[in-house]
C-alpha cells in the first residue's frame, strides 16, 4: 500500500509553494505602488488614482 | 547614512570605532542576512550542531567579504541579491519538508549548508562596505573591524532570538509544530518576493 507522505508530487514541493506565494506578493506589491492615494484637505476624503 | 558615519576619519582609531558601528548597523537592519540566521536557528535544533553551523557561516562570510573587499573576487551585487533571498527560501523549504518527515540538505549537514550560503552572504557584506568607498589606505583597518562589527551584530541578534525561542516554550502554544511551518512559509513567500524584485534589476 502506498502511503500520501512517500508519493512524489511536485504540488507538495514547498518551494513551488513560496514561488506562488513570492509571484503574488511581487505583484500586489507592483500595483500597490503604481497607486498613488491623494489626501485631500477636507478630513475622511481620500481620492485614489493611478500614479501613470 | 553610511558616507555619514565614515565623514571624519582623522585618526585609526576613529576609522575602527566607526567601521565596526557600521558592520553592527548594517546586519542588525539587514533583514534578509537575520532571517537567514532564523531560519538556521529554527532548522538546527541541537544546541553543538547549532553553534557549529554559526561557526561556518561566521568563517564563509568572513573568507568572501575578505577577497571581494580586496578586489580577489569581483561579482556584480544584484545576482549575489538575489541567490541571498534564495538562499532563505531554501532554508524555509528545508524547514517545511523536515516537518513532512522529510528531512532535506540543511538538515542533514547543516553545517555544510550553512558554509556554502555563508560564501553567498559574505559577498553582500563586502558590496556594504564597498558602498562606504574607503579609500585603498584605510582597508587594512576597516575590514576587520567592519567583520567584527558584523559578528557581534550577529551574536547580538542570536542572543535574542534564542532568548525569544525560549520564552515561547514556556507560553501554552498548541500545535508547535503548525506554527513552525507557518513561520517557514512566511519567511519562504517573502524570501522569493525578494528574489524577484532583486531579479527584475538584472
Amino acid at each position: 500500500m502506498h502511503s500520501y507522505r512517500h508519493r512524489p508530487s511536485l504540488l507538495r514541493e514547498p518551494l513551488l509553494h513560496f514561488v506562488l506565494i513570492g509571484a503574488a506578493l511581487f505583484a500586489l506589491h507592483g500595483w500597490v505602488s503604481d497607486r498613488k492615494v491623494v489626501f485631500c484637505k477636507d478630513p475622511g476624503v481620500r481620492v485614489a488614482e493611478h500614479a501613470r | 547614512m553610511i558616507a555619514g558615519l565614515l565623514q571624519a576619519p582623522p585618526g585609526a582609531i576613529d576609522l575602527a570605532s566607526n567601521t565596526l558601528a557600521l558592520g553592527a548597523q548594517y546586519i542588525l537592519t539587514s533583514a534578509d542576512h537575520l532571517l537567514f540566521l532564523f531560519a538556521l536557528l529554527l532548522l538546527v535544533r541541537r544546541r553543538r550542531a547549532l553553534a557549529w553551523s554559526v561557526i561556518a557561516f561566521t568563517v564563509a562570510h568572513s573568507m568572501t567579504l575578505a577577497a571581494a573587499t580586496l578586489g580577489v573576487v569581483q561579482v556584480p551585487a544584484p545576482p549575489v541579491e538575489a541567490s541571498i533571498a534564495l538562499s532563505i527560501a531554501f532554508l524555509a523549504s528545508e524547514l517545511v519538508l523536515e516537518a513532512q518527515g522529510r528531512p532535506g540538505l540543511a538538515a542533514r549537514w547543516p553545517g555544510s549548508v550553512a558554509f556554502a550560503f555563508g560564501l553567498l552572504h559574505g559577498l553582500g557584506f563586502a558590496d556594504a562596505l564597498g558602498e562606504a568607498d574607503l579609500p585603498p589606505h584605510a582597508i587594512p583597518i576597516a575590514l576587520p573591524c567592519f567583520n567584527v562589527g558584523i559578528e557581534l551584530g550577529q551574536l547580538a541578534f542570536l542572543f535574542a532570538a534564542l532568548c525569544l525561542l525560549a520564552g515561547l516554550r514556556w507560553l501554552p502554544l498548541p500545535r508547535i509544530g503548525a506554527w513552525r511551518t507557518a513561520s517557514a512559509y512566511a519567511m519562504g513567500g517573502v524570501a522569493m518576493c525578494w528574489t524577484l524584485q532583486r531579479a527584475v534589476q538584472f
